[in-house]
């Protein structure tokens, strides 16, 4: 059994002074184990005749609608959200600026966003004293080579400042598992490594604070992100290795390294969505980070799933989704990519589920806010955006639930993940994405 | 709703839509609007852009200072000229491309934490590697460490390198400090090697090694780069790098603070090896050249597309630009007729020359037939295989780039609400390309942005998806005439000649250079300074060394205004 920690800032793992004696929780301030993050992302939209369930409500009010069928296993952790309205859609850059808005609430200035990502609104809230303020992974780099930032990436710490996805599983690995070994014996010099890379760290400190001394404003902030990142590495340096194995999953302290690199095809296979959810999963749950972006595929990616079927082998965007003749709700080629994803979408929920965190599972503990750059790719339809929230924040938001807000605002949405994350903010988004009350009726 | 565009790639064209695989790009918009006037756009025949080819210009302003940060070929191209290690640029932090250009998008782009981990281990790295190898560690570091306190070694070795790395001289507080880390690497660890070690991984994760902080000294009333700015300023745009001892020892001398000392210092570097960066690093920029590795063909119909094809293809095109600046001394137009060619075994392979002699890593400078079917870098690989998708080549992506980049016109948004679509040929009976793009010229709504695209790229329908020669789509003959600024034209050919000779690509050519090389885009004020560049270019006969060494000789590129 493991726990994740509290909002309070410490450094992670949890001392073990800090957990009852199942270690399944602080028992000393009796609050739950922090709720985890992730923005779980495909590109180019559904089809809104066959992602929407037919009826409203709770429970066995409700069923799961054709594409959403696959998470049928995980239906009591599925709140679906329907009815809401990109508001910040601008023709001739639909994906871009559609991207941009499902993710910051706010449009574009130029090639960059003009507001954070959600996922980096609730790292504000929950991610202190984790060793990665936040991750970024994706399946396929399948892009449209476009310059806007929100085409490259749908995590931004504010404009101009992407987060971009690794699409490398053993990048991934080495990257979260490097420096889990146990600390060398205290009488080798190596033991000082760590000292003296703090020196080094304070030197490069020292170099960008009278860097800042000479900038404008917006430079000298831009040092600061920079500097904040170095005193991000400092702090895992700091951090106490990973214990015994006693509150872990033994998979944190002796990983296995995947097997499969980076989709260099551009068909976002399933080995590789196999390697990344089991990562995502391994991240969250050995306590690395509690906010990630998963990126099944970016906006209006160019991706090909001939390994699908033969007659999947063409351009997703282009020949598919725009190409084929049908309307919103017959789009057979289309119908089965998205389910495609739902399917990938599955497997990642079925990790969490199986992973134990504090009294129960990953998926009961995180929040999973799923969805795309457009909602009907054919035309950039900007009604009926999909959203998707999977799993019960401990228990803030109960699931099993779907809820019509025709024509309301798509920020709501991601005001609503804000405050279910414990975030103290009371608008999100900019210009007609400038919300500042949330969907009624998530949040428990 | 209107039916616009064709299946398939075609309709990333609908598509002005950047979503496309294009380079449409938002941010000159904006600044156009935040500048005022700016000429980004409204390129017309006569004169460079509409400020410029107005009467009254307004008078040129020097731009604000930038703190641009290292784009990743410079990054790569340091390490590489101080380590000698080489890094793979795809494990650093992505640039910002802004109007087109890495090296715009620099003075924008803030680090992510896992860029500053990536730039981090590089060094780290890099620095490992070189520190391993006893003879060159030695040579490196020049002295032998004591391991005492403040040891003059260490001192030295520091002053020294910190001079290179951040391209000024270290402030005494600033080298204590680094001595004070040698000195505390060397104790805890043991060795004296490690306290030189550490003070370089040092230096080179410092913000001073990978911002270029260039604001200024004021002079005589007037803010001018310092001398050691310029060394910096020169060495990025000429070598792509950092800049040499010699290029240090004229800032110092203070040879840097006049036209003719610039003058001298960027004719040297053009003879130094690296010299062909100074075309070859635009030439990859401008011709997008890093899309090329991150783009995926299909592997059924295109098994030949491999990593060495891909880097056959970046070679060519860059190579091509170099050889015809320094080995031909040519107009640089002649790049759009020239049978040069840059190819290694897999390219030469493509282009159906003999690859005797070569293979994936061994590269020539060959020449094509000269009555073939591809001459000039629209019919090269490296260009025609980036505006296609994994199956088809597409005329509307290749067309919008030759409009944006080579004439410096925009072409507008599509209508919203367009259906893109329109119905697949039925199966027996087969469409070229051409017939399925019937829609785009016949119907007014498309033709009126279509008409500025496909008849730029409809003559390079005779290269597929990769690029490679064909005469038949889908059992048909191809028709490969289209136009040119209204000038019909027959096949590649002669789409090449015509751009060879148009005035309006000569002048693009200036404004792209220059916003390459001050880094920031276009504005109304810089109007007066490109009409005299243009000039100078078109009376050296577009030499384009004598383009860089105007632009670097300019009071624009020696002037800055205030941080904003």
């Amino acid at each position: 059994m493991l726990a994740t920690g509290t909002s309070i800032a410490i450094a992670l793992p949890l001392l073990e002074i800090m957990l009852n004696e199942s270690g399944t929780a602080l028992a000393q301030t009796a609050e739950p184990v922090s709720p985890l993050y992730v923005t779980w992302f495909f590109g180019n939209g559904s089809l809104p005749g066959r992602w929407k369930p037919a009826k409203t409500g709770t429970g066995a009010e409700w069923a799961l609608s054709p594409q959403l069928e696959v998470l049928a296993e995980h239906k009591s952790h599925l709140t679906v959200i329907s009815g809401l309205e990109n508001k910040i859609v601008v023709a001739g850059v639909e994906h871009p600026t559609g991207s941009a808005g499902a993710t910051t609430g706010a449009g574009l200035t130029g090639n960059a966003v003009k507001a954070p990502s959600i996922d980096q609104v609730v790292a504000n809230a929950i991610s202190a004293g984790a060793p990665f303020r936040s991750l970024e992974v994706g399946v396929t780099p399948a892009n449209p080579n476009g310059p806007q930032d929100s085409l490259a990436t749908v995590s931004h710490k504010g404009p101009n400042a992407r987060n971009m996805p690794e699409f490398d599983p053993r990048a991934l690995f080495t990257r979260l598992f490097t420096g889990t070994r146990p600390p060398p014996n205290p009488t080798d010099p190596a033991a000082k490594l760590p000292d003296v890379r703090r020196s080094v760290l304070d030197a490069v400190l020292a170099d960008g604070q009278s860097l800042q001394a000479r900038l404008g404003a917006v430079d000298r902030q831009r040092v600061e992100q920079h500097l904040e990142s170095i005193r991000a590495i400092e702090k895992r340096l700091q951090t106490v290795p990973p214990g015994n194995g006693t509150t872990l999953p033994p998979a944190c302290t002796s990983p296995t390294a995947p097997a499969v690199g980076k989709d260099t095809r551009s068909e976002a296979p399933p080995a590789v969505n196999t390697a990344m959810a089991e990562l995502a999963m391994l991240a969250l749950a050995c306590e690395k980070t509690r906010v990630l972006s998963f990126m099944f595929s970016l906006p209006a990616a160019h991706v090909y799933y001939r390994h699908l079927a033969s007659d999947m082998d063409d351009d997703f965007h282009d020949t598919i989704c725009h190409g084929d003749a049908g309307d919103p709700s017959n789009q057979p080629r289309v119908d089965r990519g998205v389910i495609y994803a739902m399917t990938c979408l599955d497997e990642f929920l079925s990790k969490l589920k199986a992973t134990p965190h504090g009294t129960s599972n990953l998926l009961d503990h995180a929040l999973v806010y799923v969805t795309s750059d457009t909602a009907w790719g054919k035309i950039h339809t900007k009604a009926e955006w999909p959203v998707l929230f999977a799993g019960k924040a401990g228990g803030r938001v109960r699931g099993d639930g779907h809820f019509n807000f025709p024509g309301d605002n798509l920020s709501k949405a991601l005001l609503t993940v804000a405050q279910v994350m414990g975030s103290t903010v009371t608008e999100i988004g900019l210009d007609a994405g400038k919300v500042t009350t949330p969907l009624s009726g998530i949040r428990v | 709703m209107i039916a616009c565009c064709a299946v398939s790639v075609a309709c990333t064209a609908r598509l002005l839509e950047p979503a496309g695989n294009d380079s449409t790009d938002t941010s000159g918009g904006s600044a156009a609007a935040g500048a005022g006037a700016s000429v980004t756009g409204t390129g017309g025949a006569s004169g460079v852009g509409g400020s410029a080819g107005s009467a009254n210009p307004p008078p040129f302003q020097p731009a604000p200072a930038m703190l641009r940060r290292l784009t990743r070929t410079q990054f790569r191209n340091a390490v590489r000229d101080v380590f000698g290690i080489e890094v793979d640029v795809a494990d650093l932090d992505a640039d910002t491309w802004n109007a087109g250009f890495a090296t715009i998008g620099a003075s924008s782009v803030v680090t992510s934490e896992r860029g500053v981990e990536q730039y981090n281990s590089s060094v780290e790295t890099a620095v490992n590697t070189l520190f391993a190898d006893t003879n060159k560690r030695a040579l490196f570091i020049g002295c032998t460490p004591t391991g005492q306190s403040s040891d003059p070694c260490v001192r030295s070795y520091i002053e020294k390198l910190g001079l290179r790395a951040w391209r000024r001289p270290l402030t005494s507080p600033e080298l204590d400090r680094f001595v004070a880390l040698a000195t505390k690497a060397t104790t805890d660890l043991g060795n004296a090697i490690e306290g030189a070690r550490w003070a370089t991984i040092a230096l080179f994760t410092s913000p001073s090694f990978l911002y270029r902080a260039e604001l200024g000294t004021t002079t005589n009333g007037a803010l001018r780069y310092t001398g050691y700015e310029m060394a910096s300023r020169l060495a990025f745009l000429i070598w792509n790098s950092l800049p040499d001892q010699a290029l240090l020892d004229d800032a110092a001398a203070g040879r840097l603070t006049s036209p003719d000392g610039i003058r001298s210092a960027a004719l040297r570097m053009f003879d130094a090896p690296a010299g062909r960066e100074a075309v070859g690093a635009f030439a990859e920029e401008y011709m997008r050249l890093d899309r090329i590795a991150t783009q995926a063909k299909d592997p059924g119909s295109f098994p030949e597309y491999t990593a060495a094809l891909q880097a056959g293809m970046v070679r060519d095109m860059r190579g091509t630009w170099e050889a015809l600046v320094f080995d031909d001394d040519t107009s640089i137009f002649d790049l759009f007729t020239t049978t040069r060619v840059v190819v290694n075994a897999e390219l030469a392979g493509l282009y159906g020359l003999d690859p005797t002699g070569l293979t994936s890593t061994t590269f020539q400078l060959r020449s094509l037939p000269a009555n073939g079917p591809r001459a000039g870098i629209l019919s090269k690989a490296g260009f025609l295989s980036q505006f296609a998708n994994q199956k088809e080549g597409s005329p509307t992506l290749r067309g919008k780039f030759i409009r944006e980049a080579l004439t410096c016109r925009t072409v507008p948004p599509p209508p919203p609400d367009v259906n893109t679509s329109l119905p697949d040929p039925p199966a027996d009976k087969p469409m070229t390309k051409r017939q399925r793009l019937e829609a785009h010229r016949t119907q007014e709504v498309c033709a009126s942005c279509h008409g500025k695209m496909d008849p730029l790229g409809l003559p390079l329908e005779t290269f597929d998806a990769i690029g490679k020669f064909r005469t038949t789509d889908h059992g048909l003959m191809i028709d490969p005439s289209g136009e040119f600024e209204g000038t019909p034209v027959a096949d590649a050919r002669e789409l090449g000649v015509a751009v060879s000779d148009s005035a309006i690509v000569a002048q693009c050519l200036v404004r792209k250079f220059y916003t390459y090389a001050v880094g920031h885009e276009e504005r109304a004020v810089d109007a007066n300074v490109l009409n005299a560049l243009s000039q100078s270019f078109q009376a050296s006969g577009y030499d384009l060394r004598a383009l860089i060494i105007a632009v670097v000789t300019e009071d624009a590129f020696s002037s800055v205004a205030p941080q904003l």
